[in-house]
């Protein structure tokens, strides 16, 4: 059981006014998993990704990082902060230092960390996130796509040892995405968990390797990418759409080719297509 | 028309680049300082009017717009000037002219001459440092000279904010453009154009709310607490910093020699006008 990094167990969270959010959440998470959490917008991710460092408290139900549950003290919470860091979705609220140096230092200033460390770290991430040159600029005059990365390195400054990241290629244009998939890619091999939530289904068939689907604040369904992206009936009901290659094969079968649908990237699919032709 | 959108031509303007542009920002708070701290406490023309030709040349020498600085300063002469107008007909000395009941001494007329004076080269001051700092590098100023903590990371974020909130705004305003709203629009009834603003105004209060929510819970994401310190970047101050400071001092200094040893020389400019 050592290696789960991130587990919940029945973790359940109704907001005052009644709606329940989450409803008997059970996901775990091993270390150096590449997960993303999909499902339709009021799903409750966001609010599930608060919970993951504790900045919700869970109504019922728990959250444990490292097998250790999340204790809602103030020295164990800068603890658990530390170790999973949370990327949010709009920049604007992450970025609110004058300058992206002092911005990507808050971090690392909360640890209690000297001024020597702190300036490494920060020339560290940036040049991570392919941001140095940037020190002095105001995220304020940033694009899009390099605000998302700014607040990457901001949470990578705190050396997590699992990153959170709600929506992390919202508004990007591909060459962003792609910039981005490769950040978190190369954050991977250093051996942090990610774990990502979004709508893009070609993103995430490109990235995750295990998938959640949320829905109405509960887990439908787990699995890998094969096995959900295949489901087309679950994937309706989560408001999701199949990638196109799924969608191909699904259609080829019908129309009478012996193919199977679990294949996802392009290349899998040419190869099943030819292959079934060749049959 | 002034607008809060303008704030942000005001800050490109002061990202420009000139010799004092480039100075330290520290050295320009403090120069700035000392200059209205001088010129408030003395009591004859001299000194004011020796610092405004200083700042003049200063102005000068940042490359910034006579004419553009004079309207700005135009702008803000009326918040004191409103206070000083009045100086005239209030305090008892030798009348000089009446009108009515309405008087006006040499005593008042003098000391609001003097207060004129002070204000001008105080705000041309602030002009000159606004103009030629942008407002995150003033934020920071504020915290290398040991500001209390709390205070320096409200205006730090403030700062940040402001042009968040402007940029909102500005989207606010576009969308109701691209939809033909116009305040002085004569098509559509004036209550409903003003209930407009009214709603554009409250929305704006909700989304700095909300985002307000929004940050705390990032930065609480990454670990702040009550006992947490903000990032000062260790910058050195060169040696141009240090000469200009001292030139500010050195003219101060000039000005208060000539003033104390020639004084029978200056005639008016060397009187004492203060009713202090």
């Amino acid at each position: 059981m050592e290696n789960i990094h991130l587990e919940t167990k029945n973790l359940t969270f109704t907001y005052p006014d009644g709606t329940q959010a989450l409803k008997n959440v059970n996901i775990q998470i091993k270390k150096g998993e590449k997960i993303a959490i999909m499902g339709p917008n009021g799903a409750g991710k966001s609010t599930l990704f608060s919970h993951f460092n504790g900045l919700t408290e869970p109504t019922s139900g728990h959250v444990e990082v490292a097998g250790e549950k999340i204790i809602f003290e103030k020295d164990k919470l800068l603890e658990v902060r530390q170790k999973v860091g949370i990327v949010f979705q709009d920049p604007n609220d992450q970025l609110f230092a004058p300058t992206v140096k002092e911005d990507v230092a808050f971090g690392p200033m909360n640890l209690g960390l000297e001024h020597d460390e702190v300036e490494r770290r920060i020339e560290e991430s940036l040049k991570m996130v392919g941001m140095e040159g940037f020190e002095e600029k105001t995220p304020h005059h940033l694009s899009g796509g390099q605000q998302k990365r700014v607040a990457i390195a901001g949470i990578i400054a705190m050396r997590p040892e699992i990153m959170i990241l709600d929506e992390p290629t919202a508004g990007l244009d591909p060459e962003g995405v792609d910039k981005v998939l490769n950040i978190l890619n190369d954050l991977n091999k250093e051996g942090i968990s990610i774990i990502i939530s979004s709508h893009d289904i070609e993103m995430v068939s490109q990235f995750a390797e295990k998938i959640f689907i949320l829905y109405n604040g509960e887990i439908i369904d787990s699995g890998d990418k094969q096995k959900i992206f295949s489901n087309t009936e679950l994937l309706k009901k989560a408001h999701l759409k199949a990638p196109v290659t799924t969608e191909i094969l699904y259609k080829l079968k019908e129309n009478g080719l012996d193919v199977d649908c679990e294949k996802i990237t392009v290349d899998e699919t040419v190869k099943e297509i030819l292959n079934s032709k060749k049959n | 028309m002034a607008d809060i959108t303008q704030i942000i031509r005001f800050d490109d303007l002061a990202s420009k680049k000139s010799p004092i542009h480039n100075l330290e920002g520290r050295i320009k708070l403090i120069t700035t300082l000392l200059i209205i701290i001088t010129c408030v406490v003395s009591k004859e023309l001299f000194i004011p009017i020796g610092l405004e030709i200083a700042l003049l040349i200063i102005l000068h020498i940042a490359n910034l717009s006579y004419t553009d600085s004079f309207k700005r300063l135009l702008m803000l002469l009326p918040f004191g000037g409103a206070v000083i107008i009045f100086q005239p007909f209030f305090h008892p000395g030798n009348v000089l002219a009446s009108y009515s009941w309405i008087t006006v001494t040499d005593t008042g007329l003098n000391w609001g001459i003097l207060l004129l004076t002070r204000m001008i080269v105080t705000l041309t001051a602030i002009i000159l440092y606004s103009s030629t700092t942008p407002l995150q590098e003033m934020a920071s100023s504020f915290r290398k000279l040991k500001m209390p903590r709390d205070l320096a990371m409200i205006l730090s974020i403030m700062v940040r904010f402001l042009f968040l909130f402007v940029d909102e705004l500005a989207a606010i305003r576009k969308s109701q453009k691209a939809r033909n709203f116009s305040i002085n629009s004569k098509k559509t009834p004036y209550k409903w154009r003003v209930k407009q603003v009214g709603y554009t105004v409250g929305m704006m209060f909700l989304k700095a709310y909300e985002q307000g929510e929004r940050v705390h819970k990032s930065m609480l994401s990454r670990g702040f607490n009550d006992t947490s310190e903000m990032f000062d970047e260790k910058q050195k101050l060169e040696k141009i910093d240090y000469e200009y400071l001292l030139i500010i001092i050195l003219i101060i200094i000039i000005l208060e020699i000539i003033l104390f040893t020639q004084s029978g020389h200056l005639g008016y400019l060397g009187q004492n006008l203060s009713i202090n």
